[in-house]
């Protein structure tokens, strides 16, 4: 077969480059924005911000992300491994356990934290008969790294064992035919072969942790992102906080160009593999430490969180606590979520249909733009729109639909990462061969390209809508006065220490934020998503 | 009588970036005929075929269909509009829908196209199977719905490309028969990319040749077998060997003795074309030569022979009888030589 460039041979229709244009030029321009009206003053005020104390934050951003993604790759390396190459018992179910704390939002992750291990918590309660006086320090670094792995493991989670599953075991099977030992056929080729998914995995972490707000200012650990919230909220002069954002979306920028050659290695590593199933690794006596440190796992990320919820939950009752009402705040975040899930969705098929089945420049360009966002901490995007509305679009400040822009725009790259590999696992052909049989493109994008979208549109919308369930910042800073949302609430009450009445409104939206995984899980389709 | 021209492309280009994947390419077929399209990979032969199609473009040259011009620089018509049917390689079948609905998928409107759809079923021995999906069928029966799908407009022309390479080689054969035996049936004008000998010499009307974006020869099987025009269109129709020779008028001499010449007359040294089945042992008559070796091939015996000249050739036989190692035995040629002249040969 002749060696032919990796596109259709038809031209993408109008239908889809235009409103693929459309939209990443209006997600880029609030950035823009931002990048303006931090420059208008001049460079006076970038001295002023950026020196002593922002460094030493940048410092703490990047010393904690470093310490989360380490701990997760070494917890989530062993349980990929364990959960899709050996005869763990029942290995579905862990790997469904192990994917259940994505549900959990890193804020109530670090409220349960405080709760459980600070002082006066529960644990201290359970040793104080003992004569244990103090636990270790919890707020600070090590709460923040405890916190956050245990919400951000299951991104790794998830890349290695999509990334194991398509390791083609012939190589590892070679390696023992030419005499090396299990040990050594894992350490030099199966180990190796996992190092850009790692990589993939560890930038996912990082850039999560970079961006995070919620957790790091419950456990008073300074970041980058916490202060930025804090100058936004405690000045009138936004101009520092608009210049913090500014660094930090460029730290970002430069790890998203290290997971783009990441993701690039890693596609041309993986792709046309033999799909074989792996000969299944015995544990034999082995088994029981294993479960023993997957059960450790879930008993931190999952166990703890839910059952300090459940425990304060009791107490409330029994104390006769006033719960915050909950019916509208239930209504908004869903009605957000869903319309979010929507709007994202459909503004990112164009973009996801011109890259995966038509390529060409443009849509390489128009897609590596997109995924440029990805990069940008949700603190980042809010402060960019609430420039931008209280700039240009007062009109559209502080209404629903700002916050459904801010979460377009954030969102996009993860709705496009689960529209990407189901569209590209057809036939490249296809559309051609529609048009072969005399077909109009309009036609062809109707009846056949749409209709291979569907099922990647169904897990873009579940990921999307459980990701809008529990995003904190531009909720915060981007809903409307009085618009009471769940995030909100849980927030609000434990700004306040309300631990009490802030339980039933963090369960119901675990919860919630819990039925599209178990959608996802249902379908077997986690594995195939860019998280 | 000759039928009327459905295709001519003339001195065609295409482009990718500096390569040259198509290179001044000239070709013609007649109404209903079947054309092999014969290469090595990365010829030019797919990216050919879907420039016919309009899924790459000319950069030089012109495709004319049934007297319509389809493609030129400043012309190309929409690969829609063109009415010729593409057969992939991996056949490209719309995993959403049945083996019905993809048949009926290109069926024009104004047609019946339950009836058509019916009618290609039978014709391909698929009757029942309407109902299934892509994925529950079988590699010949997706190569078989690809090709009715195909057929199912009527296309003006139909490509097929590779559409024999993913199956396994008890399977070709008999889909190679059976592919064309449709074809045949429907009357339709096509061609048949290959990079597969057998595949070519054995069902085409004519084979053209094609290597580093050129056709170097289109002919009928037999001609490109028994006259081939040069040294890299020879080895394209089977197993290739030389001899120095000398020719005079319309005969040739070499160490196998004088033979006639294929093909036109010429004077001098030159290099002949002896294929290893175009030697024969026989009595009396013929040249002296040494059986060096012997090794069975299933259906034949291929011998290493030392002529007289200190010459060595190989020779294929019908298996069955068997020359020993160092007999002396007579040979000669039963066909007209192809002779080419040393400029001929490759890499000058």
């Amino acid at each position: 077969m002749a060696v032919l460039p990796s596109r259709n041979g038809l031209r993408a229709p109008v239908a889809l480059w235009l409103p693929g244009l459309v939209v990443v030029a209006a997600t880029l321009l609030p950035l823009w924005y931002l990048l303006k009206r931090s420059t208008e003053r001049g460079w006076e005020p970038w001295r002023e911000t950026l020196t002593g104390p922002a460094l030493d934050l940048l410092a703490n951003s990047i010393k904690l992300s470093m310490a989360v993604g380490v701990v997760c790759v070494a917890i989530a390396l062993p349980a990929a491994w364990l959960t899709v190459r050996t005869d763990l018992p029942l290995r579905r179910a862990w790997a469904v356990v192990l994917t259940l704390p994505l549900a959990i939002p890193s804020y109530v992750m670090a409220m349960t934290v405080v709760a459980a291990l600070g002082p006066r918590g529960i644990v201290q309660g359970w040793l104080e008969p003992l004569g244990v006086e103090r636990l270790p320090e919890i707020y600070g670094f090590w709460g923040a790294a405890l916190t956050l792995s245990a919400v951000s493991f299951p991104y790794v989670f998830m890349v290695l064992r999509a990334a194991l599953r398509t390791l083609d075991p012939s190589e590892e099977e070679a390696a023992r035919s030419l005499g090396a030992g299990p040990f050594r056929a894992f350490a030099t080729v199966v180990a190796p072969a996992l190092i850009p998914a790692v990589a993939a995995g560890l930038l996912l972490v990082v850039l999560y942790v970079l961006s995070d707000f919620g957790a790091v200012s419950i456990v008073r650990y300074n970041t980058f992102t916490r202060v930025i919230f804090l100058r936004y909220s405690s000045s009138f002069d936004r101009t520092a906080a608009a210049i913090l954002g500014i660094v930090l979306a460029g730290l970002t920028l430069v790890l998203l160009a290290g997971e783009l050659g990441a993701r690039h290695w890693f596609s041309t590593r993986a792709t046309s593999r033999r799909q074989a199933p792996a000969r299944t690794v015995h544990l034999g006596r082995w088994r029981w430490p294993a479960v023993a440190f997957l059960s450790f796992v879930a008993l931190v990320s999952l166990v703890l969180p839910l059952g300090v919820l459940t425990y304060w939950l009791v107490k409330g009752i029994r104390a006769g606590t006033d719960f915050p009402e909950l019916w509208e705040p239930v209504r908004h975040s869903v009605t957000l979520a869903a319309g979010g899930a929507v709007l994202t969705v459909v503004l990112a098929m164009p973009i996801a249909i011109l890259a995966a089945r038509f390529g060409g420049p443009l849509a390489r360009v128009l897609e590596q733009l997109a995924f440029a966002t990805h990069a940008l901490p949700g603190l980042v995007v809010a402060l960019a729109l609430v420039f931008f509305g209280i700039g240009y679009a007062t009109d559209l400040y502080q209404t629903v639909w700002m916050l459904l822009a801010a979460y377009v725009i954030l969102f996009l790259p993860n709705a496009l990462g689960a529209l990407r590999a189901p569209l590209l696992r057809q036939s490249r052909h296809l559309e051609e061969a529609a048009s072969a049989l005399g077909k109009r493109p309009t036609t062809v994008l109707a009846t056949i390209t749409l209709p291979l979208a569907r099922p990647g549109a169904v897990a873009a919308l579940a990921l999307v809508f459980l990701t809008i369930m529990k995003e904190l910042p531009a909720t915060l800073l981007l809903s409307p006065p009085g618009y009471r949302t769940l995030p909100g609430v849980v927030w609000g009450a434990s700004n306040e220490a309300l631990y009490g009445s802030a339980s039933l409104p963090a369960l119901v939206l675990v919860g919630v934020a819990a039925i599209p995984i178990a959608l996802l899980v249902w379908r077997g389709e986690l594995e195939h998503v860019e998280a | 009588m000759s039928k009327p021209e459905a295709l001519r492309i003339t001195r065609l280009e295409v482009r990718f970036g500096a390569v040259r994947a198509v290179d001044g390419a000239d070709l013609s077929l007649a109404e209903g005929e079947v054309l092999a399209l014969l290469g090595p990979s990365g010829c030019g032969k797919t990216t050919l075929l879907r420039t016919i199609a309009g899924f790459e473009h000319a950069a030089g040259g012109e495709v004319w269909l049934g007297g319509e011009l389809i493609e030129s620089p400043s012309r190309a018509v929409a690969p829609h509009r063109r009415s010729v049917g593409l057969v992939f390689q991996d056949y490209a079948l719309f995993p959403h829908k049945t083996v019905a609905q993809n048949i009926a998928y290109g069926v024009p409107r104004g047609v019946d196209a339950k009836a058509r759809v019916r009618e290609l079923l039978a014709l391909g021995g698929l009757e029942g199977l309407e109902g299934r999906y892509p994925h529950q069928l079988s590699g010949g029966q997706q190569q078989r719905v690809a090709v009715l799908r195909s057929l199912a407009p009527k296309p003006r022309l139909l490509l097929l490309d590779e559409p024999f390479s993913n199956l396994d080689p008890a399977l070709r054969a008999e889909m190679r028969d059976e592919v064309v035996k449709l074809l045949r049936a429907e009357g339709v004008t096509a061609i048949l990319v290959t990079h597969d000998r057998a595949d070519a010499l054995s069902v085409a009307d004519r084979v053209a040749v094609m290597q580093a974006g050129r056709i170097l020869q289109c002919d009928t099987p037999e001609g490109l077998y028994f006259r081939p025009q040069s040294e890299a269109a020879a080895q394209f129709g089977g197993e290739v060997q030389y001899l120095p020779g000398l020719a005079k008028q319309d005969v040739v001499q070499t160490a196998l003795g004088l033979a006639p010449l294929a093909g036109s007359e010429r004077e001098g040294v030159c290099r002949v074309l002896v294929r290893p089945e175009w030697i024969v042992p026989c009595q009396g008559a013929g040249e002296p030569a040494t059986v060096v070796s012997s090794r069975l091939e299933g259906n034949q015996v291929r011998y290493r022979l030392r002529l007289d000249s200190g010459d060595e050739v190989a020779m294929l036989t019908a298996s069955g009888m068997r020359f020993a190692d160092g007999l002396r035995i007579n040979v000669r040629v039963h066909v007209p030589l192809p002779a080419f002249g040393p400029a001929d040969a490759p890499g000058s």
